[in-house]
């Protein structure tokens, strides 16, 4: 990864909406910056989304499509105003395409310190369906 | 002492600012004007000279995480900083004069040894932020939250800092 990529990336994406979709919240809207990793047994989906909390938060799976949607609050007094800015705050919607593999009944998700946690458990199924190789002597 | 002098003669806003914050508090006050307006540029202004200074070896763009905003009121200023991922104890803060420090290390992810990532874009590793702010500040009675992942630090400005107000008295 190049030091020009990785100097875009810490800056927040706007969520680029399909045009069939209209916002009804007058809040700029980020994707967040997830980590996914794939174990033997589960697909661990990890989501940055400081602010917020497990009340603002809303994940939906239709079909395969999962959609994780954040809003955040602003918590500054009101006598307070912005004077120096280098992010801006807004909410949060990502969504995934998941594999055949998850078992859709099984999905649990936390949130920890603006950290959404999604663990997809793979299915029964999905594991038999590895055929292991040996080597022949 | 000649007579006063017109403020039309100053064309930067800034000198006029600087000149009417020496008027209303005297030269004593050695300290810029920490009007919020004027906060902002300065803040910035600050912000890209430190930039510059890290940088200029390099002559690459510095990242800054994590990303800062400051908010300003009558009594000091609230710095807010997005850090997810972050255990509240693993941060540490900082305030000399009128210097505020944000530093810490956000952990890399334990991973079983068969684990393989399909997608790694949050950051992870050791962190130091820097702000100028443009008052010094009461580093005794400085507060800090941190929740869901937002980190919020109140700075009261130094009471002797404070502007003062001043009544004026009729001639009668």
């Amino acid at each position: 990864m190049t030091e020009n990529t990785m100097s875009m990336e810490l800056e927040k994406q706007d969520v680029e909406s399909p045009t069939t979709v209209e916002r009804t919240r007058p809040r700029r809207t980020f994707v967040p910056r997830v980590d996914i990793y794939e174990t033997d047994d589960q697909v661990v989906l990890l989501a940055d989304m400081p602010g917020v909390t497990e009340n603002s938060i809303d994940i939906t799976l239709e079909k395969n499509i999962l959609t994780v949607r954040g809003e955040v609050e602003l918590s500054i007094p009101d006598e307070y105003e912005l004077a120096y800015a280098e992010y801006y705050i807004g909410d949060y919607e990502r969504t995934f395409a998941l594999s055949d593999e998850v078992d859709r009944t099984k999905i649990e998700a936390s949130i920890k310190n603006g950290v959404l946690r999604l663990v997809l458990p793979k299915d029964d199924a999905a594991k038999t369906r590895k055929i292991a190789v040996r080597a022949e002597a | 002492m000649g007579g006063p002098k017109s403020p039309t003669k100053y064309e930067d806003e800034w000198e006029v600012t600087t000149m009417m914050w020496r008027n209303l508090y005297g030269n004593g006050n050695r300290r810029r004007p920490g009007w919020p307006g004027y906060m902002l540029r300065e803040m910035r202004r600050m912000q890209e000279e430190m930039d510059h200074l890290l940088g200029g070896t390099t002559g690459q763009r510095t990242t800054r995480f994590p990303a800062m905003n400051a908010w300003t009121g009558a009594d000091g200023v609230v710095v807010t900083a997005e850090i997810p991922g972050i255990n509240p104890d693993d941060i540490e803060i900082t305030v000399v004069g009128e210097t505020l420090t944000v530093s810490g290390r956000r952990p890399d992810l334990e991973l079983p040894e068969e684990a393989r990532y399909h997608r790694r874009e949050r950051g992870t590793g050791e962190f130091s932020r820097t702000l100028e702010l443009p008052f010094r500040v009461d580093a005794e009675s400085v507060s800090a939250h941190f929740r869901n992942g937002v980190l919020e630090i109140a700075l009261p400005r130094l009471a002797e800092e404070m502007p003062k107000k001043i009544a004026v008295k009729s001639a009668e």
